[in-house]
């Protein structure tokens, strides 16, 4: 098998990454041009297929040259087509060459990956069960298997070609990516403290609505505990009605 | 292991893709015979896309043509992967699988076809990937010509080549018409003769798509176009020469309305059935 590896070997390593690798010996130049150059609309158009945002929003140069930076450098693992995001993802947080691409393409790629994620994702939301008791001791909703809430430090969501940032927002962008019951998935602009909630509602320690409410109003320093569980519950609903949260079986 | 008869899927059969789950709902009268998928794109997929496939693999008979098994390649079998298909297959009721006579991997993917040279050593390491995956799977598989562009490091003719890996594995072939007159034109040889060179009786079912023809000495294997007359040609052919079977049509983007595909199928039924 040895000299098989070295040909396969040679062979690739011409077609992902041309401008540094010779092509094989004894191959008439253009049929390995003609390989090089449809191997290369292939995985740009995969990519640009997975990517539509980021694709349209970086210059053509910019992102014809990110896929060949990928493509040269980045060893993928799996043989799962629409998993070529995940991909492309933690090569644009690790390998990256740093001339390449503007600050926010990781967290706008990262963002159209979750969204692919939740889409694609094979789990299903369990059936409404109307409002629930949230006075009941145990009675607490959790975040759907199809809900991320995400941090960025950019405005992933709203980035498209009229609307590119230029820097990091001095406060951090939270989101609730989620599928809805018609499998479309949605996004909720939400903030540190609905996310903390969040996060009290799916702690064990934390029995009940009224004991996250009570946890809440204390670090928020939130005397008015009756206002704040309103506000709470109002959260809390419209979170179960829209499919944020679920409640357990 | 035997070959299963062509009546078992059908006689014109389509290749499903993302972009022709919605016109295909649209249609009632003439639908393919049976269809075709990629494994690849779609094992793990639910959400809306998950139930689409279920709703086609639910009504029509369905085979699958994997991408990403790299039998040629020098890196590990995926057994993940082989595993990963097997429980698809079961699980949509597919009844057959191939894969193509090539590699797609050194070291992780390409994601894209490579010519194996046509060498004894690759031969040998190809064909017993092919029985480990066939051993693996409880099933016989076919296995596809690829359309390539070179032949690099080539010692033997391709045909050659094919028939030693499916005596060695003993597989099945996926004969990709198309390709074969691809391949015919980029490297001057007959296309009537290589298929005269060919086992007829482990053709399992063939291929025809389009072609990209817009260099003058040079073709593409694109499946973006409609069937071009010398495939027509090339398969009527085929049908004489190893007898009439299931057919299926590629098209994977520059989608044209559905009655054109519709009318390729007709087309294919229409060959079929012209042979004496």
């Amino acid at each position: 098998m040895n000299k098989l590896l070295g040909q396969q070997r040679q062979f690739a390593s011409y077609l992902r990454n041309p401008a540094m690798n010779s092509p094989p010996a004894g191959v008439e130049l253009r049929r390995m041009e003609i390989y090089r150059d449809v191997f290369f609309r292939n995985i740009h158009g995969l990519l640009s297929s997975l990517f539509p945002v980021l694709k349209n929003v970086l210059p053509a140069q910019e992102w014809q040259a990110l896929v060949r930076d990928f493509y040269a450098n980045h060893r993928c693992t799996t043989p799962f087509f629409p998993a070529i995001a995940g991909e492309f993802v933690e090569y644009l947080s690790g390998e990256r060459s740093p001339d390449k691409g503007a600050p926010f393409v990781g967290e706008l790629a990262h963002f159209e990956w979750m969204q692919l994620l939740l889409q694609n994702s094979p789990d299903e939301l369990p059936e409404s069960k109307g409002v629930p008791d949230y006075q009941r001791e145990g009675c607490k909703p959790v975040l759907s298997p199809l809900c991320l809430p995400l941090v960025y430090d950019f405005p992933v969501q709203g980035i498209s070609k009229d609307f590119v940032p230029a820097h990091r927002d001095p406060a951090a962008v939270y989101l609730l990516l989620y599928r809805n019951r018609d499998d479309q998935v949605k996004v909720i602009e939400s903030d540190a403290a609905t996310f903390r909630l969040l996060q009290l509602l799916g702690d064990e320690a934390v029995a009940s609505v009224d004991g996250a409410v009570t946890v809440l109003a204390g670090e928020m320093m939130q005397p008015d505990v009756k206002s704040l569980s309103q506000e709470v519950i109002a959260t809390l609903q419209q979170f179960l009605e829209c499919g944020v949260l679920v409640m357990p079986s | 292991m035997s070959a299963l008869q062509p009546v078992e899927f059908g006689s014109a059969g389509l290749g499903l893709r993302r972009g022709l789950l919605k016109p295909l709902g649209d249609i009632d009268l003439d639908k393919p015979d049976f269809l075709e998928l990629s494994p690849e794109n779609w094992i793990g997929i639910g959400g809306s896309w998950g139930k689409q496939l279920r709703a086609y693999t639910d009504r029509y008979p369905v085979v699958a043509h994997g991408l990403s098994l790299s039998l040629g390649s020098t890196d590990p079998l995926d057994v993940d992967l082989v595993s990963k298909i097997k429980s698809f297959l079961a699980e949509h009721g597919i009844l057959r699988y191939s894969e193509h006579l090539s590699y797609c991997s050194v070291d992780g993917h390409l994601y894209d076809l490579m010519p194996i040279p046509f060498t004894e050593e690759a031969v040998h390491h190809t064909a017993g990937r092919i029985r480990q995956v066939q051993d693996m799977l409880g099933q016989r598989i076919a296995i596809e010509n690829i359309s390539y562009y070179a032949a690099p490091f080539k010692n033997m003719p391709e045909t050659d080549f094919i028939n030693a890996v499916l005596s060695e594995a003993d597989c099945d072939l996926l004969l990709d018409v198309n390709n074969v007159y691809v391949n015919s034109v980029n490297h001057g040889y007959d296309p009537r003769e290589f298929i005269s060179a060919l086992p007829a009786s482990r053709i399992a079912w063939l291929h025809v798509a389009g072609h990209d023809a817009s260099m003058p000495d040079f073709l593409l294997d694109t499946h973006g176009t409609g069937v071009a007359d010398p495939v027509w040609d090339l398969l009527r052919f085929t049908y004489q020469k190893v007898s009439v079977k299931p057919t299926l049509l590629e098209r994977d983007f520059n989608y044209p309305a559905m009655d054109i595909l519709l009318a390729e199928l007709a087309q294919i039924r229409m060959l079929q059935a012209a042979v004496t």
